[in-house]
């Protein structure tokens, strides 16, 4: 049987072979996002394995002001050290693997933080943010391959330059999630595989060791409410992505009042929510910190107090009742209070947000859209 | 050792609207009558400090409950009071009091500084403690409430939980026991005053 | 005598304030007339003024701070009140009623948001706000990608070396 072979015209084959096109790209772009992607974990992994001494420049965007210092650095074996220089500042920073130790020379005193080591959760990280690999260049005189990390049609987040045969970040660049570029550091010199010695990570013997914070351990909600001794709240809205990683025990101001702080995490960036019950100084605030350059009345600060008391009695605390009513609220109750505004302070890879509620004070701080902070600090009630 | 009424009621009124000053006043001006109450009646010092501590953030607690702003004092007795039972229930503390344990106070306690003086009146607060010993427990309990901490008898009986009339004779009994154990210095013409 | 053996039995009830009316009354008629009386009252009340001024053992010092640091963290019981509950339960009532209403006839509309401010600086007084960033920094440090020199550089500006 004779039928006229219909050959395809090459105009009706163009859907199909831009088709075919997109296949084969979106194929290579997968396996390219998919390399990006181990790349980056591979940077992490790899850091905490080498040893490495170099020097590095650093600069970060803290408010309006650009802050920047040199750094000798030396890791080994999952510690880092580094010897910050700026201007005739000196101060040095000992990551021991367990706690941040901020030595300070001129003191002879070192500070002992909790280093709370936040478990990667790259399946996480991997459905909020895409990464891809951008190109080649060359730091502190070795090939590097470049690859910047972002939201889905969101603006750059990170740029890292990875070393190409190591895979260690050589070069970062960190953008705000308004797109703005608030950190960068960058490698001049760099050895690998030399030998550092271990009392490198060491503080000086004379030296006086403060270590008031916390063991930074971590809580769920529910027993964390039992360590603080108050109903901890949690946040009925929160910003699209993040999930609760912990609960931490802190204590905070001259006398040691115990706060909770929630830890959120998207992946990749951090939002944390500190709470406490209101005490002496608070009661009389309402809505956010003030404005600089004072509208409204000028109050006495948290009062310093006395030692602390050293014995713990019993006893719970509830919460107290009624709900505020607020205008001024949109329509599903979120939002400050009608007529309060409420101030947002920019450091650039952050915001914090301070907030008065009806029995709690609540700080919020995370790299997020000053509205999206407002929600969440207003969700807390 | 009299206490302003109304100034009290201002205070206790203040506290339970939440002002945390006013109640600092309150433990100010009752915290030695509360904590001796306590010793009189529990061995150890710790402990006896652990429980006022327990009582006064009790009382913060439960302040908004207390309506009759007067019965303050005598209600603040009774948390202490409940507090040293349930102390004496758990086994965590016995009811006898050595005198030296309660002067054998720890380091910083301002028993008797100073003075010549106060060497005798030193010698003088272990003797009404040490005869206080030897009193039964409620008799105890009612004489440091009305001469140390200068409760009135209703104050004390809303503190004891029990009537005026038999606040009275504790009292009264007290009295008469302790004016024998301290005859020495009760005959003494310059005793005490 | 045996009117002082009465009247002796009465006599501490008497100093401490026990004694009321037709008693009151006898043992004062008594005491007018008997020194060897009066003396024990006397007596009496030297012990009960002994007592006072010896006056009362003051609790260690830190207690009262260690009461602060607890009054202070925790909030107190609410306390319900009866009589408007029942007017807070029917108001409440009624609005959901309304709003209700309002949600199913009428669009929900907008407020306008309050004017959002930025600032720069952190106030004085504040002290959990530097606490909480600090905090933040500390754990950012441990987070992928995490550029440990900025965030050591932005961590020391904040303290203070």
């Amino acid at each position: 049987m004779a039928r006229a072979c219909r050959v395809p015209r090459p105009a009706a084959l163009l859907p199909l072979r831009v088709a075919a096109v997109a296949l084969v790209l979106s194929f290579t772009s997968l396996a390219s996002a998919e390399s990006a992607w181990k790349d980056i974990w591979n940077s992490g992994s790899v850091a905490k394995q080498l040893s490495v001494e170099g020097d590095l420049q650093t600069r970060a965007l803290i408010g309006q002001r650009e802050q920047s210092a040199t750094a000798a650095v030396r890791a080994a074996n999952g510690k880092l050290r580094l010897d910050y220089r700026a201007g005739r500042r000196k101060w040095s920073l000992i990551d021991d693997g367990s706690k941040l130790i901020r030595l300070s020379p001129e003191r002879r005193m070192a500070f002992a933080f909790p280093r709370p080591s936040l478990a990667t959760d790259s399946a996480l990280a991997q459905r909020n943010y895409v990464a891809r690999a951008v190109g080649e260049a060359e730091v502190a005189g070795r090939p590097v391959k470049i690859v910047e990390v972002s939201r889905p049609h969101g603006p750059i987040a990170w740029r890292v330059w990875l070393d190409r045969e190591y895979g260690f970040a050589l070069k970062r660049e960190r953008y705000n999630v308004d797109g703005r570029l608030v950190s960068g550091t960058e490698y001049t010199t760099i050895r690998f595989g030399v030998p550092v010695s271990s009392d490198v990570f060491e503080i000086p013997k004379d030296w006086k060791l403060v270590d008031e914070n916390g063991g930074g351990r971590r809580y769920r909600v529910s027993d964390l409410s039992k360590q603080v001794g108050f109903e901890v709240a949690t946040p009925r809205y929160l910003p699209q992505g993040y999930v609760l990683q912990g609960g931490y025990v802190e204590r905070r101001g001259r006398h040691g009042r115990v706060a909770a702080e929630l830890r959120y995490t998207d992946g990749l960036r951090l939002l944390s929510i500190s709470q406490r019950m209101k005490g002496e100084g608070d009661d009389d605030r309402r809505g956010g910190s003030r404005h600089r350059g004072g509208r409204g009345e000028g109050r006495g600060g948290e009062r310093g107090a006395g030692e602390r008391g050293g014995r713990r009695g019993r006893g719970g605390g509830e919460r107290g009742g009624g709900r505020e009513r607020g205008g001024g609220r949109d329509g599903w109750g979120f939002g400050p209070p009608q007529g309060e505004a409420m101030t947002v302070i920019d450091r650039g890879s952050e915001k914090a947000l301070r907030y008065f509620s009806k029995e709690r004070v609540i700080v919020i701080v995370g790299d997020l859209p000053r509205d999206e902070l407002v929600r969440v600090a207003t969700s807390l009630d | 050792m009299s206490r302003e009424l109304s100034n009290l009621v201002d205070l206790v009124a203040r506290a339970r609207a939440g002002d945390a000053g006013a109640f600092e006043a309150l433990f100010g001006s009752l915290q030695a009558g509360i904590y001796s109450f306590i010793r009189g009646q529990v061995r150890e010092a710790e402990l006896a400090a652990d429980l006022t501590q327990q009582t006064f953030v009790r009382a913060w607690e439960s302040l908004p409950r207390l309506r009759q702003e007067g019965a303050f004092v005598g209600w603040l007795h009774r948390i202490a009071s409940n507090l040293v039972r349930d102390e004496v229930k758990s086994g965590h503390a016995r009811l006898e009091v050595a005198a030296s344990d309660v002067l054998g106070d720890p380091p910083g306690v301002d028993l008797a500084p100073g003075p010549e003086e106060q060497v005798a009146s030193q010698g003088l607060r272990t003797a009404v403690w040490e005869a206080l010993d030897g009193l039964p427990a409620e008799q105890r309990s009612a004489v440091i409430m009305h001469h140390m901490e200068g409760m009135s008898v209703t104050e004390i009986a809303q503190a004891m939980n029990c009537r005026p009339g038999t606040v009275m004779s504790r009292l009264a009994r007290a009295r008469e026991a302790l004016r024998r154990k301290l005859s020495s210095y009760v005959e003494d013409s310059d005793a005490g005053m | 005598m045996p009117e002082c053996d009465r009247i002796r039995k009465q006599l501490s009830y008497y100093a401490v304030g026990g004694v009321r009316g037709g008693a009151h009354a006898r043992v004062e008629r008594h005491l007018a007339s008997c020194a060897a009386c009066r003396a024990e009252l006397t007596a009496l009340e030297r012990t009960g003024a002994i007592v006072t001024s010896v006056g009362p053992v003051p609790a260690p010092p830190g207690t009262w701070e260690a009461i602060r640091d607890q009054i202070l963290d925790r909030p107190r019981q609410a306390v319900p009140r009866p009589a408007r509950r029942f007017w807070r339960v029917a108001i409440g009532v009624a609005a959901l009623l309304i709003f209700a209403l309002a949600v199913a006839f009428v669009r929900p509309f907008r407020a306008p948001q309050p004017p959002i401010a930025v600032a720069v600086e952190l106030e004085a007084d504040d002290t959990d706000t530097p606490a909480t960033i600090e905090s933040h920094l500390s754990a950012q440090w441990s987070a992928p990608l995490a550029d440990e020199a900025a965030v050591g550089l932005r961590l020391s500006e904040l303290g203070g070396s």
